[in-house]
Order: C-alpha cells, then structure tokens, then sequence
C-alpha cells in the first residue's frame, strides 16, 4: 500500500473538520459583527445634525468616522482571518479527497490481488482488507461532502457579508 | 461706557441663526455698554412740565437721544432674542446628537468604534456646556436690556416727539440748574460724577444721535 500522506485517526481528520468549521464559524460571527457595526456607524452619520458651523459639529462628525475607519480596519482584517479559515477548509476537502483517492485506489489493488489468490484464509483477509478499505472510503467521501458544504456555505455567507459592506 | 474712544458700532447687518456666537462676546460688551449709557441718560432726565418748558434749554435733547437710543436697544433686542433662539436650537440638537449616538453605541459590538462614540460623547457634553454658558450670557443681556427698555418706557416727552438740535458745542453740565428727577427725584450732581455735556459728546460722536 502506498501512501503521500501522514496516516491519520478517523478521530483525528474528524476533530480537524469540526476545527476548521469552528474557525469559519467564528471568523463569520466576527465578521458578521464588524458589519453590523459598520450599519451602525453608517446610521449613525446619516441621523447626526451636523449642520452646525461651529467646530464641536465638525469634531463629533471626524470622531464617529474615526468610529467607521476603525470599524473598516476590523472589517478587513476579520476578512482576512475568515479567509485562512476558509483556506483551511479547501486544504482539508483536498486532503481528504486525494486520501479518499487512495483508498480507491488501495481498493483496485486489493481487488485485483484477491482475484489472484486461491487459499482460504488469504482470502478472508484480503476481503476484510477490500471492506475497510471500503469503509474508509465511505467515512472520507462523507467527511468530505460534508466539509465542501461548509466550505461552500461559509463562501456564501462571506459574499453576502463583502456586498454588505461593499455596499454600505 | 460710552466715550469718544470707544465708540458703540451696533450692528445692523441681518442676523445669521447659524452664527448666534459669533462676535457674542463683543457685541454682549458693546450692547451693555449702551444699557449702562441709556440708563445714565435716564438718570440725567430732569422734570419737564407740560407744554415741555423746563428749566434747562436741552431737555428736549437729551428726551429724544433717549428716544433714539431706546430704539436702537429696541433692535438690539430682536436680534439678542434671535441669538437665544439660535443657542436653544444648537442645545436641541446637541441633545438630539447625544442620544442618537447613546443608542447607536449600545448597538456596537467592537470596542474600538465605541471608545470614539465615547469620545463624541465626551465633546458633544463640552460643548452642550459652552452653549449653556452662552445661552446664560445672552439670557443676561436680553433682561438688562429689557429692564433698560422698561425704565426708558417710563419717560416721556409731553409734547409730542422730542427734537433734536444737534448743536455743535452742549453746554457743560455745571450751566445746568438743579432740578427733580424724573425718575426719583435726585439732583443731576447727586447722580453722576462725569460731565454731562462730555458724555454726550461722546454719545454724538458715534453719529448716533
């Protein structure tokens, strides 16, 4: 059998997913906040009266901007954390798919290895070989479908919150 | 007070709402300055009977500067009242600014937008105070000048409208004979230090009369 990658528990490739999806969970909330504060500040700005010529007007207007720059600061910086996670997440879904890759093509071998054996109990081994392989295919291919969509879905989420602030 | 050296320019150019402190610092000296000089010309207003004869040749002169000064505190006063009006509206405001911001900032999750709102806040509270100061110091000028008004409202000249004669040289006040005030009674010499006749050089000399 040969392999490209470190081996890995089903434990520990299902502990790395849920990671990952809580990095871009909380990367999303993070930057989902940072927005809503940009709404606010954006409220704020359109509410004030600043029609007033005397300084102190012009002091509140460049303090709640300093407010929004502050917030764009976080905006983009909480992109940015957002971003790796969501990076780790597609490392994570072509990780598995190349291990799920393997496994098929560990399941080819096997197969073709069992239809060159006679004896009984080499058999039996090689079939419970081709099952785990089988298994282990079946566990990779859910784990990943299953980070793809997060993946997907935390893309989505993060479009909508860049066109909100796009287009505050 | 009133002197030759200082002369009292009030103004007459239309009042901006927006700009009820510009000048209020100067202007509130020069309109109380004129509050002080009318009420010293009230004090030196002698007892005229009446078909308007009186003891002292320039009565009448002195009753229709009174008449003229009056006025101009008059105006001065609408454009004072304007001034409150104006600092009311910046204090409605400045109340209306803080409480958007109070609740605006109690949306905010991220502690960076929120330490400016407090910093906003912080300097909308200045300057609520430096209005409310302002404000007091207009509402001062608006009662002495009324009160000032209420004095002059008080003298009248018995026949008619007051004319002026503009002479070139008044007579020193000391020409001027004793007579019951107006007012309460007083003698001219018992009231003010200052020649009269110099005061109202001064007082004509600004073109105001």
């Amino acid at each position: 059998m040969k392999s490209e990658h470190k081996a890995l528990s089903r434990s520990e490739i299902t502990e790395r997913i849920d990671d990952t999806e809580r990095s871009m969970r909380d990367a999303e909330e993070k930057l989902e906040e940072a927005v809503d504060d940009e709404d606010v500040v954006h409220n704020t700005l359109e509410n004030l009266d600043f029609s007033t010529t005397e300084e102190g007007g012009r002091d509140t207007r460049d303090l709640i901007e300093a407010a929004g720059d502050a917030v764009d600061t976080a905006i983009d910086e909480r992109d940015d954390v957002l971003d790796k996670a969501q990076d780790e997440s597609t490392e994570i879904e072509e990780d598995l798919a190349e291990r799920a890759e393997t496994a098929k093509e560990n399941e080819r071998t096997a197969v073709e290895g069992q239809e060159r054996l006679h004896v009984r109990d080499a058999l039996d081994q090689i079939m419970r070989c081709v099952e785990a392989i089988r298994s282990e295919d079946a566990f990779l291919e859910e784990n990943k479908e299953q980070t793809r969509a997060s993946h997907e879905a935390s893309v989505d989420h993060r479009k909508a919150l860049q066109a909100r602030h796009g287009g505050g | 007070m009133i002197s030759p050296c200082t002369p009292i320019e009030p103004s007459t150019e239309p009042y901006k709402k927006q700009d009820f402190r510009s000048n209020l610092r100067f202007d509130r000296s020069k309109v109380l300055g004129m509050v002080v000089e009318f009420l010293k010309l009230l004090s030196h207003l002698c007892y005229v009977r009446k078909d308007g004869s009186s003891e002292w040749e320039w009565d009448e002169e002195l009753y229709a500067r009174v008449k003229d000064l009056a006025h101009i505190l008059s105006l001065q006063l609408s454009s004072w009242e304007e001034r409150l009006s104006a600092a009311n509206a910046e204090l409605d405001k400045i109340r209306a600014d803080r409480q958007q911001i109070e609740n605006d900032m109690r949306d905010l999750t991220m502690k960076a937008p929120r330490e400016f709102y407090e910093k906003a806040l912080f300097e909308l509270n200045a300057r609520r105070r430096t209005v409310e100061l302002e404000r007091t110091d207009i509402l001062d000028v608006l009662a002495r000048v009324r009160n000032a008004l209420r004095e002059g409202a008080r003298v009248k000249w018995p026949v008619g409208t007051p004319k002026k004669r503009q002479p070139p040289v008044l007579p020193q006040p000391e020409t001027r004979p004793s007579c019951p005030s107006v007012q309460d009674g007083g003698s001219i010499s018992s009231r003010s230090t200052k020649p009269l006749g110099s005061e109202i050089e001064g007082l004509l000399s600004q073109g105001k009369f």
